[in-house]
This record gives C-alpha cells, structure tokens and sequence, in this order.
C-alpha cells in the first residue's frame, strides 16, 4: 500500500509526464499526444492545461491582424531603398535580373572567345607551318 | 491588393510603392516577432521587399500576397538571425534571447493595450530566436509545416519537433510569469489554482505551492 505522499509523487510524475501531451492535445495534434493521452483524461490538473493552452492559442492566433507601430519614415525609407533598384538606372521590370545575368553572360562568352582566337593567332605566327593550316 | 500586385509585375513603379506602404505594417510586425528587436527588423523587411520584388514574376497567385511576403519575411529572417549566430565571438547560448525588457519599449505592449496578449507576446519574445520563428510561423501566422521548414532551412520533421518543443517551452514561461505575478495563467483559463498546473510545487518546479495545497491537488486527483 502506497502512502498519500507516494501517491502524490506518483501523480504529479505522471502530469509531468504527460506535459508533451497537454500542448499537442490543445493544438489538436492528437496522434502526437496518443502515448499520454490516458492520463490527461483522467487527470482534471492536466485537462485544466489544455483549455488554458488552447485559450493561448485562440489569443496568438488573432495576433496575426496586429500592426506594431514602426518609426516615423520607415516606409518611405523601404520605398528609396526598392527604387535604387528598380528606378533609373536600375533594372526595368520584376524578375528583371535575368535580363543582367543574360547581359553578364554575353559579355563573358565574348571575351572568352576573342581570347581563344588571340590565342590560336598567337600560336599560328609562332608556328608558321600551322599557319599556313589556319 | 490584386490589383496592386499585378501592375508591379507590369512594372508599374507607382503601384510597386503603393504595395509596400499597404503592407508594410504587416511585414514589420513579422519581422520584429521573429527578430525581437526593431534594427534587425528593419533590415530584414527591406531585405524582403527587395527579394520579393526580384520574384515577383514567379508569384503565380494562388496563395495570398501577404503569405507569400510573409514566407520571404520569414527566409530573411532566419539568414540573418543564422549569419548572426555563426559570426559570434562570444560563446552565446542560443537560448539567449535578443530582446528589449523595457516596457515602455515593448510595441506588442503598444499594440495590444490587453494584458493577455501582451503577457503572451512576452513570453514568444523571451523563446530562443530559432523555437519562436516556428511557433510564431505556425501559430499565429497559420503557415504550414511544410512552408516553415522549407523557408527556415530545416527538415519538416525538425519544424514540428522545434514547434512542440516551443509550445511546452511557452507554456511553462506563462505559467511561470503568471506565479511571480500573482496574475494568472488560470486567467487564461489556466491551472495555477488549487488544482494545479505544473508550475506548482508538485508537477513542476516554479511555484511555492503550501504542503496544504498539495493534499489539494492529490485529492483533485484521487477523483
């Protein structure tokens, strides 16, 4: 026969153990809280958990809708900083850093083959036999 | 807003300004929650306008715009917070959080004006940064798992396992801060009553619950 305070020790392990179960219980998760799902049911201590943590969650979902106050010109200062981008001089439309990426391309191919032709004239003169290949 | 949407994508630069006054109070507010201070947020918001207007032409449309720039929000984000753990010099927990206690500096306190949501925006604000990105992308902003864990880098399983593990983590703060306060997470519906959330000298470590108040709690539970 356990004494009350074993009893109490017990139960209160139990409610600790089933911690995991209370939160996934409460955000309907309710395979993740299958292993101790049997003691908060008949534990009014950890029932009483899941209607609190459900109040939370009610509440931080209507958070969503909330606008904290932000500095005076913070705005106008995310618009300057988008228009350096996409104003004069920068690129002309969305997405338009394709149209760079393409341009740098272009001139990278086009060094690298001016290169190899440079190359193939300088080993043609130094080779006259290859340049009358070439 | 669609109509905002589709002249950016067109190019129109007055409507691309127009789109980021109408939703910037949004993205703010989102990149505040998840960085906990207003420089950092700053800087990720901007850094999100520009990402968002260099996808534009990939956004399809069938999510919500706001979703949409929240998911990048959130990208952002957790870069920088990551970047920023990386080039630490002091060994800093990750458990540190980054936030400013005063009052008077608290915007969620500003905005809300209710003490319910102001305790709960204090307590996602003392998480560790990388348990509150999951919590406040799932539970306040509804994002799925699989958005989430794409968006901060991580498997799906590892956002769930961070977004349980924030829950229990947040629980525990409420209940703590609603004992020290002698306010009460009961108020919210809550057990740090006589019948006992784990806060108390029984079930958790925080309270200083009578050893009357036990003999309570075991005949609550006897039934």
């Amino acid at each position: 026969m356990r004494t009350l305070a074993e009893l109490v020790l017990l139960r209160s392990a139990a409610c600790r153990g089933a911690e995991g179960a209370v939160v996934a219980l409460a955000a309907g998760d309710f395979a993740a809280s299958r292993a101790a799902g049997g003691h908060v049911a008949t534990c009014l201590r950890c029932q009483a958990e899941v209607v609190a943590y459900r109040r939370v969650m009610v509440v931080m979902r209507s958070m969503r809708d909330d606008r904290l106050p932000f500095g005076p010109g913070s705005t106008d200062e995310a618009v300057r900083g988008l228009q350096v981008v996409v104003g004069p001089g920068g690129r002309s439309g969305p997405g338009g850093e394709g149209a760079i990426r393409a341009l740098w391309a272009a001139c990278v191919g086009g060094l690298t083959a001016a290169g190899a032709a440079g190359l193939m004239v300088w080993i043609a003169r130094r080779r006259p036999g290859l340049a009358q290949v070439v | 807003m669609q109509t905002l949407v589709e002249a950016a994508r067109a190019g129109d630069e007055a409507a691309l300004d127009d789109l980021v006054r109408v939703t910037y109070g949004g993205t703010y507010t989102l990149a505040y929650r998840l960085t906990g201070n207003e420089d950092d947020a700053r800087d990720v918001v901007q850094d999100a306008y520009l990402r968002a207007w260099r996808g534009l032409r990939r956004f399809r449309g069938d999510a919500q715009f706001t979703t949409w720039l929240y998911r990048i929000t959130a990208n952002c984000s957790a870069n920088l917070l990551a970047k920023r753990a990386r080039h630490r010099t002091e060994p800093l927990s990750d458990d540190e959080p980054v936030v400013d206690h005063r009052t008077e500096h608290d915007p969620e306190r500003q905005v809300t004006g209710s003490d319910e949501r102001a305790r709960i925006a204090a307590a996602l604000a003392q998480l560790p940064w990388r348990l509150r990105q999951v919590i406040v992308l799932r539970d306040i902003y509804d994002l799925a798992h699989g958005a989430i864990a794409k968006e901060l880098g991580i498997t799906e399983a590892a956002a769930k396992v961070r977004l349980h593990r924030a829950r229990r983590r947040l629980r525990d703060l409420l209940a703590a801060e609603s004992t020290e306060a002698g306010a009460s997470y009961a108020a919210l519906g809550g057990s740090s009553d006589g019948l006992g959330g784990s806060s108390d000298g029984l079930g958790g470590s925080t309270s200083g619950s009578a050893p009357g108040a036990e003999i309570t709690v075991a005949d609550a539970h006897a039934g």
